[in-house]
């Protein structure tokens, strides 16, 4: 057989269906390609899940960020992130709405925008969670993403604190038309639900 | 107890905001009155119809995808008026939802059109503001920038009038104070200037005063600043001079252009400078006390070119 | 015996893929690569009958795999299997002559499906 899989490599694949997936929709309603660098996850406890995050918000957002976020209970518990630094949004609004607003670019936030962004973390939010329910068969219930921007992000505002809580970090680049735009996901959940859906993939897998 | 079956469509109905519920395999049940107003469909003309048939523009893959998702995960979907233009018609924008309900032992499937038409409006109207306001930015730096010429340099010869004269004199003399270096300042008058206004007339007397001043640019360094001080007055202020050297570098290139000749309108008018300096340290330590000893050395200056 | 080539940087998906693959067809080996890089050594060195290929790889992409692949041998017989559902990423893909373009996530249906065109170039 092939070497050890390990918890990181299922995750990863599964991630990357979703947002396969969402690309896919997203570039259909842009009527863009979309290229999308392979994102790595991190299986993370609180603690070291808070600094991975902080590092990103401080380097690559440099605090400012626009987030899309979702908390999901039932059978699986936690809360997803989608998170973006806030001075590449105006251009990534701009790409998918086919805009060029130059000097205007330095508005604040309409709600026209952060309608859009909303579309963008529903699409993206819906196919991750989607893609990890459909495979381990638990029904996952959520509304639709809350947006913010938040000047000065910190990771305990993603992170809870509760015991037995774990963090998912992965990182995703989209390139639309050259533009990069580098976000995070994080995913915040129990030490349970993601035992159930690494034991249900085992047992899917396993023995074949 | 009141009979939430019979109550439905009535609150429905009441709701403001485009309201549209379909059965599983897509096709319309119910469509409320503002449905009806933003796309001038009649509840009657697109009952039992599919969804797709009724608002062409969901007839694409997206649209399907999400669909099958609400249907069999319950994920609720959102469909911004930005990315979609033209979801329900050319006049109206609008935001919509998606969720699935549970309806006996199958499942509905509720849209929700939200109309954001003004929102759009307004913000393209501020959009607006914001372009103008940006042109008008623009347009007032211009204008700042003619009024600081206005402001800081003299109108006829184009070189520094005392306000700049003032400003500068105060910033070197300090940064001579910080560095240890030496401020020259030449006062510079033009002889006979009255003579030549009597001879040839003020139009030529003007032309020649500005010949002076380019005279003096040329003559001077790029720090150097050149400032028509008063009718037929100018002073040079030379800052960072460390030698004497560099001082009579820049005393000969004037010296040159100190009893000579000029032709202007036709003219040949006999043209010639007297000139005083000081410096700080040695001559003051006011740009008052280096302006005072500068002009006396002038009228010295004065004093000899006559009866020298 | 058939050999066939899977070329994903997730180990997960290799196993999936063939174990899905495996079990709708006899007399197959499977070899493994781990990025496009890999994938194009192991190429070279082991000449499979089929390569199975996903196109979000580090290092070298799918896309440029299946590239080099071609300049070494224009007849290869190669099959996408990516999660890369775009339609402009697919019809660039499919110009490339590519078997057969398959949509992860990989199930019993998709795996016969890769299973008849192996089987069919067999005979």
């Amino acid at each position: 057989m092939t070497g050890k899989v390990n918890r990181e490599d299922i995750l990863k694949e599964l991630f990357n269906i979703g947002v396969g997936q969402a690309a896919g929709t997203l570039s259909e309603i842009i009527d863009k390609k979309i290229i999308l660098d392979v994102p790595d996850v991190k299986i993370l406890n609180v603690e070291l899940g808070k600094a991975e995050l902080d590092k990103f918000l401080s380097q690559v957002a440099e605090g400012a960020v626009m987030v899309s976020s979702i908390s999901f209970d039932r059978q699986l518990e936690g809360t997803v992130s989608l998170i973006f630094p806030a001075d590449k949004m105006h251009q990534f609004i701009d790409l998918c709405l086919h805009e060029d607003r130059g000097e205007e670019a330095s508005m604040e936030f309409t709600d026209i925008d952060f309608d859009t962004v909303k579309e963008i973390g529903n699409i993206i939010l819906n196919a991750i969670i989607g893609e990890l329910s459909n495979t381990v068969n638990i029904p996952v219930e959520y509304t639709l993403p809350e947006v913010n921007v938040l000047n000065s992000a910190k990771a305990d505002l993603f992170v809870s604190d509760e015991a037995y809580h774990l963090v998912l970090m992965m990182y995703i680049t989209f390139n639309i038309e050259g533009t990069h735009i580098d976000g995070a996901i994080v995913i915040n959940m129990t030490l349970k639900s993601l035992d159930d859906i690494l034991n249900t993939i085992d047992k899917m897998y396993d023995g074949r | 107890m009141i009979d939430m079956d019979s109550f439905l469509p009535s609150i429905l109905n009441c709701i403001n905001e485009g309201i549209v519920i379909l059965t599983e395999d897509l096709r319309v049940t119910y469509w409320n009155p503002v449905m009806e107003k933003l796309t001038d469909k009649k509840q009657d003309d697109v009952r039992n119809i599919r969804i797709e048939k009724a608002l062409p523009y969901l007839d694409q893959n997206f649209f399907h995808n999400a669909v099958d998702r609400v249907i069999a995960g319950g994920t609720p979907v959102f469909f911004s008026a930005a990315m979609h233009r033209r979801m329900i018609s050319d006049s109206h924008q609008v935001n919509l939802k998606m969720n699935r309900v549970a309806y006996n032992n199958g499942v509905a499937i509720l849209l929700e059109f939200i109309d954001v038409t003004n929102q759009f409006y307004q913000i393209s109207q501020l959009r607006d503001f914001v372009r103008q306001l940006s042109h008008l930015n623009s347009q007032l730096q211009q204008k700042e920038k003619v009024i600081e010429k206005l402001a800081y340099y003299d109108q006829l010869t184009g070189v520094a009038n005392r306000a700049l004269f003032d400003k500068f004199a105060d910033k070197y003399l300090n940064l001579a104070k910080q560095s240890g270096l030496m401020l020259g300042l030449m006062f510079v008058d033009v002889n006979e200037f009255k003579t030549i206004n009597d001879t040839y007339g003020h139009n030529t007397g003007d032309k020649v005063m500005t010949r002076v001043a380019s005279l003096l640019t040329e003559s001077t360094r790029k720090n150097d600043i050149v400032c028509r001080y008063g009718g037929d007055e100018f002073i040079v202020l030379m800052p960072e001079i460390s030698t004497f050297n560099d001082y009579r570098k820049i005393v000969n290139q004037i010296d040159v252009n100190k009893k000579r000749h000029i032709v202007q309108d036709g003219y040949d008018i006999s043209l010639s400078l007297s000139i005083g300096v000081s410096f700080y340290p040695d001559d003051g330590e006011t740009i008052d006390e280096l302006i005072e000893k500068a002009d006396e050395c002038m009228y010295a200056d004065k004093h000899e070119s006559r009866h020298g | 015996m058939t050999k066939i080539l899977i070329v994903d940087d997730s180990k997960f998906s290799q196993k999936i893929t063939s174990s899905l693959v495996g079990k709708n067809l006899d007399d197959v080996s499977f070899d493994y690569a781990d990025d496009g890089e890999e994938g194009l050594e192991k190429f070279r060195e082991i000449r499979p009958d089929y390569l199975l290929i996903d196109l979000l790889m580090p290092k070298l992409r799918g896309q440029d795999l299946i590239e080099s692949v071609r300049q070494i041998d224009f007849d290869a017989k190669i099959i996408v299997v990516s999660a890369d559902v775009q339609k402009r990423v697919r019809d660039v893909i499919e110009k490339m002559g590519v078997l057969s373009f398959i949509n992860k996530p990989l199930n019993d249906e998709k795996a016969k499906t890769i299973a008849d065109i192996i089987r069919k170039g067999a005979q």
